[in-house]
C-alpha cells in the first residue's frame, strides 16, 4: 500500500514540478537569469539539463536513500533565502538547506498544533455529539447543531482575523498577534481552535449520528434494564460502537490538520509545513515544495494505517491477521 | 378512565391457593399507547393482571397483541413515544407508573429484572460478557468491582457456561446463541430480583437449546423463589414451564386461568383457536392444522364490541356491539358472549 502510494505521488510532483511554470534556475538566478551562459551554467549544476526519466530516476534515488536533497537556497538562491529568513524571523530556528531537515522541522510544529486541535475536538466535538444525540429533536440539539454549521461554513481565514480582534485588540487575552512558541504556550490556543472549527461540524453530526443509531438498540434496552444510570449507558455501553463511524471522520480530520493548516499558519504566522509549502511554491524552492508534498502524502498514509488499527481498540470484533 | 377509576381487579373471587396469596404485581386498567401520525396504537387497552408471589404466569398471544409493551410498561423501558396513559401497576406498595426515574433505576434490575427475546443483539458487543454481568450488582447490591467480578464468576458458572474465568473477558460475538442467552439471564438473576420477566426467552434459539434454557430458567426461579412473567406464544412452553395462563388479545387479556383447566378447558374461542394450531400426538400427517382466520385487528382503529368478533366463527350482532367482559367459568375467567363447550365448533 504504502510504497506504491508514494511512488505515484512522487511521479505526480515530479512532473508537475518538471513541466510547471516555475523555473528553478530563474529562482536561484533572480535578476542574473537573463545571462545565458550563467543560466545554462546554473541549470547543468542542478542537473536540469538531463532528459526528464534520468531526473525522475535520480530524484527517487535521492528521496529513497534518505537524503531529500537541498533547498535551492544551498545554490544561493535569492528568492529561497528570503523564504528561509520569513520562516526563521518566526520562530524556526533552522538553517539548514537539507530538504529533510527543514520539512521535518516545520512539522513538528505543524504536529503540536494539530494535536491540540484534535485534542480540542475530540473533547468538545464529541461531547457536544453526544449531547445533541441525547437531547435529540430539543432545543438543546438544535442549538449544538446550528452552531457547529456556523463554526464550520466560516472559513479560517475569516475566523482567526475576527478572534485575533477580539482577543488580541478589544480584551487584550493574548499580547502577540502570531508566531510559535512551543506547544504548551499561550498563543497555541488561538490558532488550534481556528483549526478546530472547520472539522468541528463533521465529527459533531458523525457523533450525534452514531448515538442517535445505538439509541433504539437492543443492548441499550439491556443496558436500561438493569437499572444503570443514563451516563454510564452512555458511556459504556453506546460510546464505543458509536465512535466506530466517528473515528474514520477523526482519521480523515487528522490527515487534513496535518496538511491542511495552510491558511491557519499564514494568518497567525506559524511556521509549520503548510506555510512552507506556500513559500517554497512561491520562490520556486521546487525540491523543499517536492519535499513537503511528498511527505504529506506520506503522513496521510500513515493515518489512515494508524485508523485502521485503532477500529480494533474499539471493536473487539475486529481482528487482524 | 383516570389513573386508579374503573379498576376490575383481576380475581375477586379466585379459587383454590390463590385466595389466601397476595399479588406480588398488580396490574390495574393499563392503557399503554404510542402516537403515530396513523393515530393512537393501543398496544395495551385496559390490562388487568395479578401475579401472585411464587408463581409462573404464562402471557401467550400472537405477535402485535401487546405482551411485550405490558412488559416493557413494567419497566418503564417503552420505545419511542409508547407511554403507559392510564391504569396503575402496583408493586410492593409503589405504583411504578408514577415512580421517578431514580426510583424505577433501583427496581430495573435490582427488583424485576428482564430476559429479552434476541440473544443476538440485546447484549453490548462492546463490552466483555464478565463486565456486562457485573455491573448491574455494582449498582443494586453495592459491591466493589472485585466482589462483583467473584460473583459474576459463580453465576456463569451457574447459568452452565464452561470455564468461567477464561469467558469472563469474552467478547459477545465469541458465543453462540444459547450461550449468549444463559449470559442474559445471568444478568438477570445477578442481583436477585423478586420477579422476573420473560421475554419469548427461547424464540430466537434452537429448538434444541429452547428446552435447555427453559429448564435453566425455571430451575433459578425456583431456586431464587423467584415470580416469573413467562411471555410467548408457544402453548408447549405454557403446558410444561407455567402455573397460569393470560391470553391476550389486541392489548386486553381475553382469558385468564390455571395452565390445566384453560389448556384442557379453553373457553374462549380465541384461545380455542391458539390451541386449534398446535399439532397434537394424535394427529396424523396429512391433517390440517385449525388456523384462526383473518388477521388480528389494526389497533389504531379497533373494532366496537368484542375485539375478536371480526376473526370469531361463532360471532353475532351482540358481539359486534356489547364488549364482553372477563366472568368466572369453573377455575378460569374469560371474556365471551358465546362461553359454552366449544369443541364442536373446531369439528372435533
Amino acid at each position: 500500500m504504502l510504497a506504491p502510494t508514494v511512488i505515484i505521488v512522487m511521479l505526480i510532483t515530479f512532473t508537475l514540478g518538471y513541466y510547471g511554470p516555475i523555473d528553478p534556475v530563474r529562482a536561484v538566478l533572480g535578476e542574473e537569469w537573463e545571462d545565458e551562459l550563467r543560466y545554462a551554467e546554473v541549470k547543468k549544476a542542478l542537473g536540469l539539463d538531463r532528459p526528464f526519466v534520468i531526473q525522475f530516476l535520480d530524484y527517487m534515488g535521492t528521496m529513497f536513500g534518505g537524503n531529500w536533497g537541498q533547498s535551492l537556497s544551498a545554490f544561493g538562491g535569492v528568492a529561497s533565502d528570503r523564504a528561509v529568513s520569513e520562516g526563521r524571523g518566526a520562530g524556526f530556528t533552522g538553517t539548514s538547506t537539507s530538504v529533510r531537515e527543514m520539512v521535518l522541522g516545520r512539522l513538528a510544529i505543524s504536529a503540536q498544533l494539530s494535536f491540540w486541535a484534535l485534542v480540542f475536538l475530540t473533547v468538545f466535538a464529541i461531547l457536544l455529539g453526544v449531547l445533541a444525540a441525547v437531547k435529540q429533536n430539543t432545543t438543546i440539539d438544535y442549538a449544538i447543531v446550528t452552531s457547529s454549521i456556523i463554526a464550520s461554513s466560516i472559513p479560517a481565514y475569516v475566523i482567526g482575523p475576527v478572534l485575533l480582534i477580539i482577543f488580541v485588540l478589544k480584551i487584550p487575552v493574548f499580547k502577540t498577534v502570531g508566531g510559535w512558541d512551543g506547544m504548551f504556550s499561550r498563543q497555541a490556543i488561538l490558532p488550534a481552535i481556528v483549526l478546530a472549527t472547520g472539522p468541528m461540524l463533521v465529527i459533531v453530526r458523525q457523533t450525534r449520528a452514531g448515538i442517535v443509531e445505538v439509541l433504539g438498540k437492543d443492548f441499550v434496552r439491556t443496558a436500561r434494564a438493569k437499572g444503570l444510570p443514563e451516563r454510564l449507558v452512555v458511556a459504556r455501553h453506546m460510546l464505543r460502537t458509536a465512535m466506530i463511524p466517528v473515528l474514520t471522520s477523526l482519521g480523515l480530520v487528522t490527515s487534513g490538520l496535518l496538511t491542511g493548516s495552510l491558511f491557519v499558519e499564514q494568518i497567525f504566522n506559524i511556521p509549520g509545513i503548510g506555510k512552507l509549502a506556500i513559500q517554497t511554491l512561491m520562490s520556486g524552492d521546487h525540491p523543499v515544495f517536492m519535499g513537503v508534498v511528498l511527505f504529506q502524502a506520506l503522513i496521510i498514509v500513515t493515518v489512515n494505517l494508524l485508523t485502521d488499527l485503532l477500529y480494533g481498540g474499539l471493536d473487539p470484533r475486529v481482528t487482524y491477521d | 378512565m383516570g389513573m386508579d377509576s374503573s379498576t376490575q381487579p383481576e380475581t375477586p373471587h379466585t379459587t383454590g391457593s390463590q385466595a389466601d396469596r397476595m399479588p406480588l404485581l398488580q396490574i390495574q386498567e393499563l392503557h399503554t399507547q404510542f402516537e403515530t401520525k396513523q393515530g393512537t396504537v393501543r398496544a395495551v387497552d385496559g390490562l388487568s393482571l395479578d401475579l401472585y408471589e411464587g408463581e409462573v404466569l404464562g402471557l401467550v398471544g400472537e405477535s402485535g397483541c401487546g405482551k411485550t409493551m405490558t412488559a416493557l410498561s413494567i419497566m418503564g423501558l417503552l420505545p419511542g413515544n409508547g407511554r403507559a396513559v392510564a391504569g396503575a401497576i402496583n408493586f410492593e406498595g409503589k405504583n411504578l407508573l408514577q415512580c421517578s426515574g431514580e426510583e424505577m433505576k433501583k427496581i430495573r434490575g435490582g427488583k424485576i429484572a428482564m430476559v429479552f427475546q434476541e440473544p443476538m443483539t440485546a447484549l453490548t458487543p462492546t463490552m466483555t460478557i464478565g463486565r456486562q454481568i457485573s455491573e448491574a450488582m455494582e449498582i443494586h447490591l453495592a459491591l466493589s468491582r472485585e466482589e462483583a467480578r467473584e460473583r459474576a464468576l459463580e453465576l456463569l458458572e451457574h447459568v452452565g457456561i464452561p470455564s468461567p474465568r477464561a469467558r469472563f473477558d469474552n467478547y459477545i460475538h465469541q458465543f453462540s446463541g444459547g450461550m449468549r442467552q444463559r449470559v442474559m439471564i445471568a444478568i438477570a438473576f445477578s442481583c436477585e430480583p423478586r420477579l422476573l420477566l420473560a421475554d419469548e426467552p427461547t424464540t430466537a434459539l434452537d429448538v434444541t437449546v429452547q428446552a435447555q434454557i427453559l429448564d435453566l430458567i425455571k430451575q433459578l426461579a425456583q431456586e431464587a423463589g423467584m415470580t416469573a412473567l413467562f411471555i410467548t406464544h408457544d402453548m408447549g412452553i405454557v403446558a410444561g414451564s407455567c402455573d397460569r395462563v393470560a391470553v391476550m388479545y389486541a392489548g386486553r387479556m381475553v382469558e385468564v386461568g390455571p395452565v390445566d383447566d384453560v389448556l384442557l378447558n379453553p373457553r374462549h374461542p380465541y384461545t380455542q383457536g391458539l390451541l386449534g394450531s398446535v399439532p397434537s400426538l394424535e394427529s396424523k400427517p396429512g391433517d390440517r392444522l385449525y388456523s384462526i382466520s383473518g388477521l388480528p385487528p389494526d389497533l389504531v382503529s379497533l373494532p366496537t364490541g368484542c375485539k375478536f368478533w371480526p376473526r370469531c366463527p361463532l360471532a353475532d350482532e351482540r358481539c359486534k356491539e356489547e364488549e364482553p367482559l372477563l366472568e368466572q367459568y369453573g377455575n378460569s375467567r374469560a371474556a365471551c358472549w358465546k362461553v359454552m363447550p366449544l369443541r364442536e365448533v373446531l369439528g372435533e
